[in-house]
Formats: C-alpha cells, structure tokens, sequence
C-alpha cells in the first residue's frame, strides 16, 4: 500500500515528466505510466477482433507478499491493466508473440513473453538500488542520484511507523542537521523546529515548509497517513530557487494522490495512554518547615527561633497533625490520545481522487485539557485531454481545543503545609493557613469558573493545470489559497488561578488569515546524445493577510455568559484590531545539465521583490550554482564489487530572508495615556524609529557532500559538510537608550553556521526470515555571531555576543558556595558571606563585577539518532535512540523554585547550613525576597544533554490468510512505547522541555492498527 | 493548440511582471506614523498628550519610591523588595541594574517625546492661545524629565531636539548646562502659561512657579548660590500668597480617598492624574491595570497574623518599604499629628465571623477586636499584661535593635498615605489615588530652607506656619520652634515628617551634600556600603554599549 501511493503522489507533480530522462520511466514509472502514455482502455469492442484472448495471474513480491498497484503493459503499445488488492490482475490481449511489462516503483522491471499463456504469476524484486529513488525538489522532482544538492527524503513507511499529531516531529534524529524539540506537553503543542542552525537574529529561523507547493507554516495538522513524502532541502543550492524564504531550509510535504483501478480504503487508528513522564518533586510538608527554620535561623544570628514565632499558630496545628498535602498529585492525571483516519483513493482512467477524514482527541495531562481535531483532504486530478491536465486538493482542519491554564507555577510554590480540601470534599480556595496569594491550584478545576476554547478552522486548497506544450515543453500553472479562522474565547472568573480572588476577565479574540499563491512554472527537457538539458522558468506571487479583532474586560456580571456577553463587563474594557498584508512576488529559472551520465552540473537564479522591505530596496538576488560527479560511472569503479555508488557534490548559493513584521520600514507611532481631569487624553509618542534603508537578509552557503553505497549496498550513506555566512541580518541594532528608543531595525552584523552532516543505512543482516538494519544520523552545528552593528561587540538586551551562539545565556558563573572559613575572601569578594553563592571572577580582578558574566551556549554541541530496525516473518521491532548534546538549560528548578525566603514552597534541594557545607545550593535566608536572593539565578545553568530512548515499537502483520478471510487486505497492529526511557544528569527531568516546569513532556503507551481493504 | 497555450503563457508573465512596484508598496492601516498624523491638529494634541504620559512612570510606580525613598535615612527593604542594590548600594549596584535602566530608557523616552512635541510647535494649524498653552505644557514637562535624568545621573546626554536616524554617539553635557535648559524652559511655562489652581492635571502657572522654586532650592542647595535661594524664596512666597492653596488642619484626612483628587484638594499644586475609569490610567503602554499603585508598597504583611485575612481595607501587603527606626523617633507622637497621619499602628481582626475562642494564643480576640498594635517604645509591662490573651504587641524591641537594625522584614509600623480602601478588590493593583507632586506644605519648607540664612525670622514664620497646622489640637505651641533651631538638619528632618514616602529624601539628601553621612548613621542595612559615589547612579550598561565613542562617554566614577 504505501508504495502504491507513493508512487501514486507523482503523479500530482506531472512536471518530473519533464525533468526525468525518458530512459529513467520505466524504473520509476507507477500504474500513473498509463496516464501519461495515453492508455485507453478499449470499451466499445471496436477494436476487438477473434484474436483476443484474456490473461490473469497474480503478482507478488520477494517474501511472497501480494503486490496491489502493479502496472501490467503490454510491450509497444498502451494496452494495461493494474493487480488489484490480491495483486491479481486481468487483461485482454491480442494473440501472437506479445510480451508483458510488470513494473511497480521500488521492484524492477520485468519483461515476460506470453507465448499463448492465459495465466502468468510474476514474482518482482525488490530493487535495492536504491539510488533510483526520485526525489521532490524544488518545482520538481529528480532521480536522487542526480541531485546535486543535499536533500533527505522521508518516506511515507517513516512518517506513519511512529504515531505523532505533527508530521515534521517524525523527522526528529532521522533527518541530519534538523534539530526538533517539542515546547510542551501540553495537548496541541507546536515543535521547535531549527535546520542547520539559526542565522537570523531577528527574523524567523523556521524552514519554509510547503505542502504540495504552497506555504503551510511548521504546524502540519494533516494526517500523517497522507503524506507520501517528506523532502528536506538543506543546502542554499537546493533552497535558492526559493530564494527569499529558502535562508532557512525547506521542507517540502507531498500528499498521496488517488489512483485509478480499484479503490483501496486504508484505517489507522491509534490509543495512546499518556502519563507525565520525568517530573521533579517539591519539598513535602516536613522539608518545606525545616527550611523555614533554617531561613529565620539565618537571620537570627545561626540561632533558630521559636516555631510560633515563624509559623502562625494554624500552621502549627497543621504540622503537628501532619496535615500536608502534595499539590502534584491532585494536579496530574492520566492522558488518553486517540486518533482515528480513514483514507479512500481510487479513480477513472482520466480522473482520480483521494480523499482522508480523521479525528483526534488529545486529553491531556491536566483535568478539562482537551484537544480536538477533525481533519482530511480531498484531491481530483483529471485529465481533459492527452496534454492538458487539472486537479484540485483541498485540506481542512477543525480544531476545538480546551485549553488549560497553568497551574504549575502555584501547585510547586503553594505551601504544603495546609489542606485541599474541606472535610466535605469542597475546595479550599486559599488552603495555606494565612497566605491568602496562595490560591489552590485547582481553582481552574472547580465548575464553570475556567473557560479557555480555541476553535481553529482552516481549508488549505489548491488548484493546478498542466499541459504538455510539446514533448520537451510543459507548463504548470498553480494557485494556492488558504483561509484560517481562529477564535480564542475566554472567562476567567474571581476564583481563579490567573486571578486569584481580583476581578473576573473574558475577552474573545478573533483573527483570519487569507494567504494566496500564484505560480507558473515552464519545464524543459531535451537529450541529445549523451547530453541531457534541462530548463526551468518560472514566477511567483504570493500574499499574505491577517486581521485580528479582540475585546476584553473585567468584572463581568455572571459567569454564566462565558465569553459571549462581553459588554456586561464593567471595567477596563479594551478592544484592538489589526491588519497586516505582505506580498511577495518573483522570477526564477534553473538550468540542469548532466553528461554521460556522469557530470551533473545546476544552475539557478531568482529574484524576489518583497513589500515589507523599503522602496528602493525590495529586489533581491539569489543565485546558486552546484555540480556533481557520479564516480560510479567511471570506469575504474564501475565493476567494483566493494563500492557500488559514490558520488561527490559541491554547491554554492545564496538566499535571502525577509520575514519581518510589515511596516518595519515605516516607523511608528505608540498610543499613551492619559486623563485631564476625568475625561480621557489618550496621546501618540514616538514607538518606532523608522529605518528607509531596510532590505534582504542574505545566506550564502558552500556545501560539500558524498553518497556512498558499499558492499551491495549493505552500508549506505551520505555525508555532508557546510559553511553558511549570513550577511546584513535585519537586526534591531541597539541604540543608546538617551535617544528614547531602545533598537532600530538595520541591515547589520553577520552570523556563520557551519557544519557536518552525517546519515547511514547499515543493512546488518539480510536472511531470508530475519532483517536487521540500522539508521544512523549525525548532526553538529556550530553557529556563531561573527558581527553586530558597527562596533558593538555585546548586545545585552538580547543576549547576543560577538564570538557566541545566536542563543546564550548571559550571566555569572556559578562555582559554588562560601563556606564557613572563607568568610574573609568572601567579603572581599564582594560582601558575601558564607551560605551565599559563590560565582567565579571570570575577570580575575579579585573582586565580583559585571565583567565577570559570560555567556552559557543554549545550543547543542551535537544530535544523533539511532534507528534499528528488526524484522522476523511478521513481527518487526523498531527501537529509536536520541540524543542532543552539550547544550545548557535554564531549569526552573534550580533558579526560581528554590525559594531561600520560604516564603513559598521551595524545590527539594541540597541547601547550605552551617552544617551542611554543601557548594550545591545557598543558605536558606528569611531577610530576602523570593527573587531577590543575591546571584540566585546562576543556581539554573545546567547542562541540558540528554538521550532518550525515544520510541520503541513492536508490530505484527497478522498472516494474510487469514486476514484474507474477512476480506481485508492488511492487517498490522503495534504497540509503542515513546518517551520512556531518558538518560540525563538532570534528575527526575525530561530536558527536552528546555528547563520550564510547566506541562511537562509526556510518555506515551500506544496501541495502534492499520488496515488495508 | 501550441500558440494558444503560447498565448496564455506570456498572459501568465505578463501578469506577473505588470506592475511590481505597485503590487510591492504597503500601506499600514492599522498604525499610525509621525507623518502625516503630526500634521494634523489631532495630531499634534496627541503629540502634547503623549509628553504627560511620562509622569505617570514615575509618580505612584513601585522603582521610583526604591529611588527615592530607600537607601536613604527613612526606609529599609522589606520582606519582599525587588531592588536590593538600590535599597543597600550592595556590591550588584552597577550598570546592569534592571530599575535604573529601564527608568533611564523611561525618562528619556518622554524627553524624545517632549522634544519632538515642541518640533511641531509653534504650529500655523493652532490657534495663538493653543500653541502658548502647548508649549508652556510641554516645556514644564520637558524640564521635570531633565531635572529627574540629572539629578539621578548627574553630567549626562542632553537632547534638545527629536531623535531621526541612527545615532551611535552620546555626549556629556554638565548639571549646569541642563539647569539652563530647565530653567530656560520653566521661565517659557511661567510665560505661556495662565495663573491658577490646576484642576484637571493639566499644567499651570502656579505650576510651573511652584516646581521653579524646587529647581531654584536644589540648585541654590547644591552649589550655595544666594541667588538661587532668594528665587526659590521669592517663587514659593508667591505661590503662597496667591491664596489659591490651603494647609489640611487634619494630616490625616490629606490622605483619605476622599481627597485624593488632586484638583479639589487644597494642598495640592500639581499632581499626577490618575481616574476612576482605568482605561485611561495606563502610560506609554496605554493598557488597563495600571493606575497608581503606591499603596501596595507600604503594606506590611498583616493577613498572617492572629484573625487577620486581606481585605479591601488593609490593602495588599507588597511589603517592599520599611521605615527606619530614625523616621519614627523624628517623631513627636503627642505634639505632632502627623506620626498618627503618616503610619498604621492598630490592626483589628476581620477573619469573617471570628468569635471568641477560635484564635489560638488570643482566646479573647473575636471579630472586630484589635489583633495587632505596633509600638514604637517598648512595651511596658503593663502593656503586655492588658494585651495578654487579646491582641498582639510588635514593639521597638521585637522590630528593632536598639542601633536600628531591623529584626522584622514582614511585620512593621506602615506608611499608610497612599493606602486606598476604595478599590474593588483586597489584590487589585491599581488605585485612583493621584499622585501628589507637589503640595503646598512643601512651598513653606522651601521658603523656611531658601530663608534661613538670609532672613532667619521670616524663615522661622513659614516653618512654624506649617508646624502649628500639624500640631495635635491644642499643642500649636509645643510645635513651635525657635530661630536657633533652623539648621539644615532640622529642615530635613522637617522634610522627613512631613514628606516621607514622596519621593523627595535622597534627592533631598543629594542635594544637601547629606547623603553618605545620613545614611552611615540611620540606615543599617546600606551604612557599610555605600560611599561618596552613591551620590550617582550608575549609567545603564546598555546604553554604554551602545555606543561607539566608549573612550568619551563612561560610566560614573566609581561604578565598575
């Protein structure tokens, strides 16, 4: 099934007709060949005579599985027939010496004489050159051993193997030089999604992502059983022919398209148990009292005082009752995740279709935390005559999604020491005795005060037409548009966390986006003798627009209206709107020529005008050029039995980025307030400084790779090494802040990326029951801001310095605590005491002062990912290992949930006394407040280094004979086990999550099934 | 067939290529930029409104009181204070200090602000009348922003005209050349502007004489200039005598909601506005939410204590501000009725339905019966026996040692000023309450001050003037004081009584040369740290690295 669509997904990218060398059809070509090669099926009997007789059989594959979708021709003509589901298939042909062409992309070709049988079974091999694999590019596709760039491409098998609600998260480890984390676990969380590093300090850094051809923005809500293929564009020479949004990598999403013959349904489902995976615990009730003493113990000269004189006397009774409460617990639960999608392709002759429906119901780690997606896709794609072609494709999305505050923040620093509950089961809403800005973090839970809803809706629709002008010549003509409507509606009442007994809040806010692409595309493609030309040309436009309206007030008069009767709100009563507009447009050709098969040489060039950038300066240029060399060809490794492909690329480009806000160029004014007497004297004052002089932000990127397949292709890989240079970043330059603004945007400073890439295939065993082969992938970046505006060397407002990552932390350096002994030192160090935190003179003035802050990279030194793969008979395994490397993580924990004051609960750590002389963690001191404890926020720097065993996946296909009797074509259930196993020095900790203690990562336990009909 | 698909093709191109420049130009709908909005009339109100706007970061703000009132002989951190380096000069007083720079960017944003307003003016689109109230506006305003930005840190940038384009240089300029540009300005206010009570916040005369009067006292104190001292004299004399402002004979009741509207109360010259609708209360970030919050700051930590729980009355206890033991021993409690008008020392239970029995250690207490009284002597023994049971005593020996140093960071005799039980709700952050910049009481001690040493009698009028109106009733006399009293440390202390929480004692100390010997004496907690280059603060880091010509523009002495 999944290489029939994939084959299938082609189709929609009619074009690679044009690019692919003729002799290359027959290797790739699917059951669309007939399509294209004018199949016609003979209906009316005219051309019928006596000689015709009808063949069947049946096709199967290497282990004798069935084969559905092959493509049966008959030689020299475009008579054909494709196996069904069983693989059987039927077909009339003439009498005589004709011979029969089994082809099926990913098997090889066969060719067999009929000599006058009537029934031919077929077995296909499975073709393990895998070098044949075509590829989607940029406004094409292409044999991948012709591509000249550094491009990975995932499959189909590797998007749906794991069950995810964003596609792209499947690329996590197995694509080189992409680094995805996940922001939450909460339900709906988006990724965090950086390929080959950041280069832009202001603009956005996240890859153009497109789906079939059209922007879709890095939160794919398509299900996953849609997708054919992934394809990460990676070098600029790949990326240029996107010129002003290829800067950061682009990430192509091809949808399956239906096909004709007979119809296939396919269901996946899934049931994920979700639990809360790593989470760290606060100190309990004893632990939290005990630190309290020492607290006022410090500050009354090492003696403790008198527990009534620290605690008050409700909280004596408590703790003498022991009545303490552990908020985590009443805060976590089980989440459950299910998903269900049904996919239905099938067609005519001249019209296929496919089309999906699924559904999604993520309940969350938290009580009334629920997402909610329906979603799917229907495409047509027609043929009105031999050279004309045109479809549609639309995706849509709802999403209902009821989203939890959190309440984390006050269940880790809300006093342990009280009760939840009254004894008739009701929520006390300030449990702590006497902290009445403790507020129980369950107040969310109680009915009807919380309402946070979210309602998503988007069609993502598409149209194409194709013609084939000539046999060298085509045309493609697309138009995108895509409509989102979202609204956030909210009620917040008093007795909530977000409010904790101050006055009520709703609002709603509303926003739609209208995005539409135009693009036409003119292919051509000549051979003449051992030269093959290929030529592109094309132009783009492309616009964006956004409005968004809000209104909110506080005090409303009932919580009954939830957000629907927002003018009974009696106070501060706000409304806004806005709209932004941008528009690109753009020209862009590419030239492909290849000799003997051997020398690949690319060439392209595009130019984009962008509204946001200033007048004058909105056309930038982005050329690239790229080559390569087939060494397998070459006589002296044509035979070898070791080396059975390598080939060497080189490319160089340039890109461009300008994803700012519109109207940046333009300044700006900022409302004021103020009132006369009662009556209101709103005012406008100087917001932003206007910079005419804005233009493009430019990447120029060199790129060396080599593909490789050794010993039969038993070990296969590439390897890929980069420098990319990004020049004139549209940054906010500081200006000195006496000028009454704080930055201007400019067209300054320099950033440099540069790294290795690495990703094999190891086939380690190949018998005939048992396969074992293993993935592996290596990605290390390093990126470094080489230049900021003219002189500046440290820009710390946005921690940005010269010679650092684009992401630092910027602070002093923990080494410590001052211990008893040292009293002297630390005073003169700079009035500290013994208990304090000591940080290390960096400077070595022997004193502590700013100089001595230095920065803590905040990305990785290095990923990987290991994938094996285990296959006996029916059962395969599947075990994913990953990790992410030398990176620091501000974790909350460390830094601003260890309260010294104890004035709040604190996290359970390994606090100085006099008579614990530890260098972990400060003196509990009751003189300071909850933030203000001197250099308490270098206690958060830690190594974030993690690897995870992140998915563990056992399947069986349950055997087709007996599937078969129920009339299915396929049945396969798994079971995964994903997050649950992570190794890191951070205890009790996911690190993945980047150091935040709110919705922590969860781990999941999931049951899957999917079935063929 | 091949020319028509020829023919759509260059349609397609075609399409494509017409007019690009026109399909690339933007229009922002949804913003508004200086041109040509500032050409407007509308505009240039707006303009002017915007020049307001600053004052309200400053008056009724949390740092402003961390400015001006701690670190300095009258208050101490509290339990939860926010800036301790402001508060103790600690070793992290430096550039990176996060309340300094954001007030730094602050003040200069409404001087860009005030300076491009007075690039629009005088403007043809406005009448005479309109463009002179403008500009005295705005030129008062102007001027209040310099005064803040050089007596905080000293010989720094002074812009006089908008910011356009990229500027990477900054330039000293000397306090000197920033007083005549304040007194340049405040002498166009006096001029444009028309005599007169304000009553809507708006800017008047009277305004501009009475805040003249401070900038001639500071600047006279500072550099001993009898010229000065006889201006700020002569200025404060008239705004006096223009029986337009009247001493409370009630300290107390100068502070109640009910006079917290600066245009109607009597002592009031100017003030900050802030309304009742808080919409319109924010600053230059114009959201809700905002109002004066200067009541949080003060309170103390009360909903902690024995049958206590927060209300509306009590506030919200921020506890950010501690008074010294030296401001409550300045005062004279029997003779002076502004200790009593100044602080909260009795506290009463209003747990809700608290009956007699229920509170553990106070089997007495019950709804409505007092729960705390702060002592600033030690409690007697008598004392202690009547509470015994009933109430709980924090006296001077629980809150302090005998040199001052504070034992109690959460529970402490308050300011209460600024306390506003008018708001809807016990932790709603923002109050109506106007910030009161300048009072009438405060023209007295200048005059009092500027007199002093050149008419001693006339001196000693105006500080017994001011004196008997804040005696309790019936101790008039007691509070009067004699020639030979007036020094400038009495004047201070003076100031001190009647000014704590006003944001005026550490320029106050500044500016009489006090601030390093005051605060060695009464301030326990910075007495160790702080030295003569505390005088200044710290320039913020970012502006320093901002700029190119780092060998010319440095930071202050003293800071590393």
């Amino acid at each position: 099934m999944f290489r029939k669509l994939q084959s299938a997904s082609a189709l929609g990218l009619l074009l690679m007709y044009g690019i692919l060398p003729v002799g290359s059809q027959k290797v790739h070509a699917g059951n669309h060949l007939k399509f294209t090669e004018n199949l016609v099926v003979s209906a009316d009997g005219k051309n019928r005579s006596n000689s015709v007789f009808d063949i069947t059989g049946k096709v199967t594959g290497d282990n004798g599985e069935e084969l559905p979708g092959v493509s049966i021709l008959l030689k020299g003509t475009t008579t054909g027939a494709t196996s069904d589901a069983n693989g059987t298939y039927k077909l009339t042909i003439p009498a005589g010496n004709v011979t029969l062409v089994f082809s099926y992309v990913g098997y090889i070709s066969q060719e067999i004489p009929v000599n006058n049988r009537s029934v031919i079974d077929v077995k296909l091999l499975a073709d393990t050159k895998a070098l044949e694999e075509v590829v989607v590019v940029g406004y094409g596709t292409m044999k991948k051993s012709d591509v000249t760039g550094a491009i990975t491409s995932v499959k189909a098998k590797d998007i749906t193997a794991i069950p995810t609600t964003n596609a792209l998260r499947s690329l996590q480890g197995k694509v080189s030089g992409i680094d995805i984390t996940q922001t939450s676990g909460q339900p709906g969380a988006d990724i965090n999604i950086v390929l080959r590093g950041n280069r832009s300090l202001k603009a956005d850094n996240k890859p153009l992502v497109l789906v079939d051809g059209i922007p879709y923005g890095s939160f794919i809500d398509i299900n996953p059983t849609d997708i054919a293929s992934i394809e990460v564009l990676k070098d600029v020479a790949s990326t240029a022919i996107y010129g002003t949004r290829g800067a950061n990598g682009v990430i192509i999403i091809t949808t399956k398209k239906g096909s004709s013959g007979k119809s296939t349904i396919s269901f996946n489902s899934y049931v994920s148990m979700n639990k809360k995976a790593l989470y760290p615990r606060m100190m309990n009730g004893e632990e939290y009292a005990q630190q309290k003493r020492e607290a006022y113990r410090t500050t009354n000269g090492d003696v403790y005082r008198k527990d009534e004189d620290i605690f008050q006397v409700t909280e004596l009774q408590y703790i003498k009752d022991k009545q303490f409460e552990d908020w985590q617990s009443y805060i976590f639960h089980s989440g459950l995740m299910q998903n269900y999608e049904i996919n239905l392709t099938g067609g005519s002759e001249k019209t296929t279709f496919a089309t999906s429906f699924g559904y999604q119901k993520d309940k969350g780690l938290l009580l009334d935390d629920i997402y909610r997606r329906l979603n799917g896709k229907v495409s047509v794609d027609h043929k009105i005559t031999d050279r004309v072609r045109v479809g549609v494709s639309a995706i849509y999305s709802y999403k209902n999604q009821d989203k939890r505050d959190n309440p984390l923040n006050m269940a880790n620093k809300i006093l342990p020491i009280a009760k939840a509950f009254n004894d008739d089961g009701t929520l006390i809403l300030n449990p702590a005795p006497g902290y009445s800005a403790q507020f129980t973090p369950l107040a969310d839970e109680q009915p009807g005060v919380f309402v946070n809803n979210i309602v998503d809706k988007r069609l993502f629709s598409s149209a194409y037409l194709d013609v084939k002008i000539t046999n060298e010549l085509f045309l493609k003509s697309t138009i995108g548009l895509d409509f989102r409507d979202y609204r956030r509606g909210y009620y917040k009442g008093y007795n909530t966390v977000a409010n904790a007994g101050r006055n009520s809040t709703s609002g709603v806010e509303l926003n739609n986006y209208f995005n539409y692409t135009w693009e036409n595309t003119l292919n051509y493609n000549k051979t003449i003798g051992n030269h093959q030309i290929q030529g592109l040309l094309g132009t783009s436009s492309l616009g964006t627009k956004y409005e968004e309206y809000t209104s909110s007030g506080n005090n409303q008069a009932s919580p009954l209206t939830s957000f629907h009767d927002l003018n009974s709100n009696t106070i501060s009563k706000a409304i806004g709107s806005q709209l932004r507009e941008t528009k690109i447009a753009s020209f862009f050709g590419r030239i492909n020529y290849k000799l003997s098969n051997k020398y690949i040489f690319q060439a392209s060039l595009r130019t984009d005008g962008s509204s946001v950038l200033a007048v004058g300066n909105k056309w930038g240029y982005f050329p690239s050029v790229s080559g390569a060399w087939r060494l397998i060809e070459e006589p002296f490794l044509r035979d070898s039995k070791v080396v059975n492909d390598l080939k060497l690329r080189v490319s160089w480009g340039k890109s461009g980025n300008s994803a700012i806000d519109p109207y940046a160029t333009k300044g700006g004014l900022g409302l004021s307030a103020y009132a006369f007497g009662t009556s209101a004297a709103f005012g406008y004052a100087p917001k932003v400084i206007p910079n005419p002089n804005l233009t493009w932000e430019t990447t120029g990127t060199w790129n060396a790779g080599v593909d490789f397949g050794l010993v039969g292709n038993r070990i296969s890989g590439t390897i890929d090494m980069y420098r990319s240079r990004t020049k004139d970043l549209l940054l906010p330059s500081l200006l000195p802040t006496h000028t009454g603004y704080a930055e201007i945007l400019e067209n300054i400073g320099q950033v440099e990326n540069k790294g290795v890439e690495l990703a094999i295939t190891s086939q380690n065993i190949n018998a005939k029951s048992f396969n074992w082969s293993t993935d592996w992938t290596f990605t290390l970046n390093r990126e470094k801001i080489i230049a900021l505006n003219n002189g500046v060397t440290r820009n710390e407002a946005n921690s940005w310095f010269v010679g650092e990552p684009t992401k630092v932390f910027y602070n002093y350096k923990k080494i410590g605590i001052w211990q008893l002994g040292e009293e002297e030192a630390a005073l003169n160090f700079g009035s500290n005491k013994p208990g304090d935190v000591k940080v290390a003179d960096m400077n070595g003035n022997g004193v502590v002062d700013p100089g001595d802050r230095t920065t803590f990279s905040q990305v990785p030194k290095f990923s990987f990912g290991v994938n094996n793969h285990f296959e006996y008979k029916n059962i395969d395994l599947s075990v994913f290992v990953y990790g992410r490397i030398g990176h620091y993580i501000n974790y909350e924990y460390n830094a601003s949930a260890y309260k010294p004051s104890a004035l709040e609960n604190s996290s359970n750590v390994d606090y100085w006394t006099p008579e614990n002389p530890t260098n972990a963690f400060p003196r509990p001191n009751s003189s300071y407040s909850t933030t203000n404890y001197l250099y308490q926020s270098t206690l958060g720097y830690v190594k974030g280094s993690f690897v995870k065993i992140r998915d563990v996946s056992l399947g069986y296909n349950i055997p087709s004979a007996l599937v078969k009797k129920v009339g299915v074509g396929r049945v396969r259930v798994y079971g995964t086990l994903q997050n649950y196993f992570t190794f890191s020095k951070i205890k009790d900790y996911d690190p993945e999550r980047g150091g935040d203690l709110s919705f922590p990562l969860v781990k999941q336990m999931i049951f899957g099934v999917n079935i063929d009909f | 067939m091949k020319i028509k698909i020829a023919a759509l093709l260059m349609a397609f191109s075609l399409a494509g290529l017409t007019s690009c420049e026109d399909y690339l130009s933007e229009t922002n709908k949804s913003g508004l930029t200086e041109d040509p909005f500032f050409q407007t009339e509308l505009g240039i109100t707006a303009a002017v409104n915007a020049t307001y706007s600053g004052t309200r970061l400053w008056y009724g703000k949390e740092y402003p009181s961390a400015f001006a009132e701690t670190g300095t002989d009258l208050f101490l951190r509290g339990g939860d204070n926010k800036a301790n380096q402001i508060s103790d000069y600690s070793v992290d007083l430096n550039g990176a200090q996060v309340n300094l720079k954001d007030y730094w960017g602050h003040l200069y944003k409404a001087l860009n602000t005030c300076n491009t307003a007075l690039k629009l003016l005088p403007s043809p689109i406005l009448t005479e009348a309109l463009n002179k109230q403008y500009e005295g506006e705005v030129r008062f305003l102007r001027a209040h922003y310099l005064w803040l930005i050089t007596e905080t840190w000293g010989d720094v940038v002074l812009s006089t005209e908008p910011t356009i384009g990229v500027v990477t240089t900054a330039k000293r300029s000397s306090v000197e050349d920033f007083y005549k540009v304040i007194f340049g300005d405040l002498d166009v206010a006096i001029a444009n502007l028309a005599p007169g009570k304000s009553t809507t916040g708006r800017i008047t005369q009277d305004v501009a004489k009475a805040f003249k009067a401070r900038m001639s006292l500071t600047r006279a104190s500072s550099t001993n200039n009898a010229a000065m001292y006889a201006q700020a004299a002569t200025l404060a004399k008239e705004v006096i005598a223009s029986g337009r402002y009247a001493l409370f004979s009630d300290f107390k009741s100068l502070w109640d909601m009910k006079n917290a509207e600066g245009g109607t109360n009597s002592e009031v010259v100017y003030y900050v506005n802030y309304t009742n609708d808080d919409t319109m209360n924010g600053d230059y970030d114009p959201a809700a939410g905002k109002g004066n919050n200067s009541h949080l700051h003060y309170i103390m930590v009360y909903d902690k204590q024995p049958g206590m729980e927060r209300s509306i009355a009590y506030g919200r206890p921020y506890q950010r501000y501690v008074p010294t033991l030296h401001l409550l021993d300045l005062f004279n409690e029997n003779i002076d009725q502004r200790y009593a008008g100044t602080f909260q020392t009795v506290w009463k239970a209003n747990v809700p339905n608290l009956k007699a029995g229920t509170v553990t250690g106070y089997p007495k207490m019950a709804l409505g019966d007092t729960s705390m009284v702060f002592l600033k002597t030690a409690a007697t023994a008598e004392q202690n026996a009547n509470a015994a049971g009933r109430y709980k005593i924090f006296d001077r020996n629980t809150m302090y040692k005998s040199d001052g140093t504070l034992l109690l960071r959460s529970q402490f005799i308050q300011l209460s000023k600024f306390m506003d039980p008018t708001r809807l709700a016990a932790n709603q952050e923002w109050s109506s309450r106007d910030g009161f910049v300048i009072r009438i009481a405060e023209m007295y001690l200048i005059a009092a001050e500027a007199l002093m040493n050149t008419n001693p009698t006339e001196a000693l009028k105006y500080m017994n003037d001011l004196r008997k109106k804040r005696a309790v009733a019936g101790k008039e006399t007691d509070m009067e004081v004699a020639a030979k009293d007036l020094t400038i440390d009495f004047i201070l202390d003076e100031r001190a009584r009647e000014l704590a929480g006003e944001l005026f004692r550490w320029y106050d100390l500044k500016r009489t040369g006090k601030l390093v010997s005051y605060v060695q004496k009464y301030n326990m907690d910075a007495k160790a740290n702080i030295k003569e280059i505390h005088n200044l603060r710290p320039i913020p880091q970012v502006q320093l690295d901002a700029i190119t010509n780092k060998e010319e523009f440095k930071q202050n002495p003293g800071y590393n």
